[in-house]
C-alpha cells in the first residue's frame, strides 16, 4: 500500500470492509474491537495502552494499533478478553497479521487479526467465576472431600 | 451641357447595394417596432378574485421579523453544523489539516485527551510485533 496522509490511508471501501469485520467479530465474540492506524507517540506499548484505556469498556475491549510508518503492531486485550484469549494466542494472530503487512496488505492483515481474535474468544471455554475456580482447585487437592 | 444636366435630373444616380441593404434593414426592424408602439395601451387586467384592491403596505416590523427569522434559521443551522466539531476540539477553519490517523471503533479524542497508560497492576494483556 502506498504511503499516504493518515486520513487518506484507507478508501471508503477499505473502511467499510474493516467496519464490517469488526461488527461481525463483536457479534461472534462479545468483545469490543477498536482499530487505530496512525502515528504513535513515545513508547508504542504505553501508547497502545493509553488508547485502550480511552475506550468505553477497556476490560472487554481489544485494541489493535498499527503504525505503518514505524512498522509497529500492538494488540492490547482487556482483562475479560485475556481470560478467554491468552497472550500466546494473540501473539500467533500478530504473526499472521505481520505477514500480511509485509505483503503491503494493511486492510487484509487488520481484518485477519480481528477475525482471528474473535474466533479464539468465541471458541474459548467460558471463564469460571472465582468461587467456582477455588472449589475446583480444592477438589483437585482433596479428592476425598 | 444643358442636355447632360437634364438627363441627370430625369435619371437620378443609382443607389449602391450597401445603401439598399441598410434601407431595407431599417424598414424591416422599424416596421414591427412602429406597429407595437402604435398599438400599445396601458395594461387592463382585472384584479384577481380574492385580492383586496386597496391592499395596505406591509408594516416595517413584519418585514423585520421575517428577516430576523431567516437570519436566525441560518445561524441555527450553522451552529448545528459547527458546534459539535468545536466541542470536540476540532478545527473548523476551511482547509484545516485532517487527522493523521484512523481510529475505527474508537472515540474522537486528541492525543492530549487520552487516558493514562497501564501501570503494574493492569490486567491487560496482548502482544506486539514489528515488520
Amino acid at each position: 500500500m502506498a504511503q499516504v496522509a493518515g486520513g487518506d490511508r484507507f478508501t471508503t471501501q477499505d473502511k467499510r470492509l474493516i467496519d464490517g469485520t469488526i461488527r461481525s467479530a463483536e457479534q461472534l465474540s462479545r468483545f469490543e474491537f477498536s482499530v487505530y492506524v496512525g502515528p504513535t507517540h513515545g513508547d508504542p506499548r504505553a501508547y497502545a495502552t493509553q488508547l485502550h484505556n480511552s475506550l468505553t469498556v477497556p476490560a472487554k475491549s481489544v485494541l489493535i494499533m498499527v503504525d505503518p510508518e514505524q512498522k509497529v503492531l500492538e494488540i492490547v486485550t482487556g482483562g475479560r478478553v485475556r481470560a478467554k484469549v491468552d497472550d500466546g494466542q494473540v501473539l500467533a494472530a500478530v504473526g499472521s497479521m505481520i505477514e500480511s503487512f509485509r505483503a503491503d496488505d494493511l486492510v487484509g492483515g487488520i481484518n485477519h487479526g480481528v477475525a482471528r481474535i474473535a474466533e479464539l474468544g468465541a471458541n474459548a471455554k467460558p471463564a469460571l467465576p472465582v468461587q467456582a475456580e477455588n472449589q475446583a482447585e480444592n477438589k483437585a487437592e482433596h479428592p476425598t472431600d | 451641357m444643358s442636355l447632360v444636366t437634364a438627363q441627370r435630373e430625369t435619371h437620378p444616380a443609382r443607389r449602391t447595394p450597401r445603401a439598399t441593404v441598410a434601407v431595407r434593414g431599417a424598414a424591416l426592424l422599424g416596421a414591427p417596432l412602429l406597429a407595437v408602439l402604435a398599438t400599445a395601451v396601458p395594461a387592463s387586467a382585472d384584479v384577481p378574485l380574492g385580492w383586496d384592491p386597496a391592499q395596505e403596505a406591509v408594516p416595517g416590523s413584519h418585514v423585520l421579523w421575517i428577516v430576523l427569522g431567516i437570519i436566525g434559521g441560518i445561524l441555527l443551522i450553522a451552529a448545528a453544523v459547527y458546534l459539535p466539531a468545536v466541542a470536540r476540539g476540532e478545527s473548523i477553519r476551511p482547509g484545516s489539516a485532517r487527522p493523521d490517523y484512523e481510529w475505527l471503533g474508537g472515540p474522537r479524542r486528541a492525543h492530549q485527551e487520552l487516558a493514562a497508560p497501564d501501570n503494574e497492576e493492569s490486567q491487560a494483556g496482548g502482544a506486539s510485533g514489528r515488520w
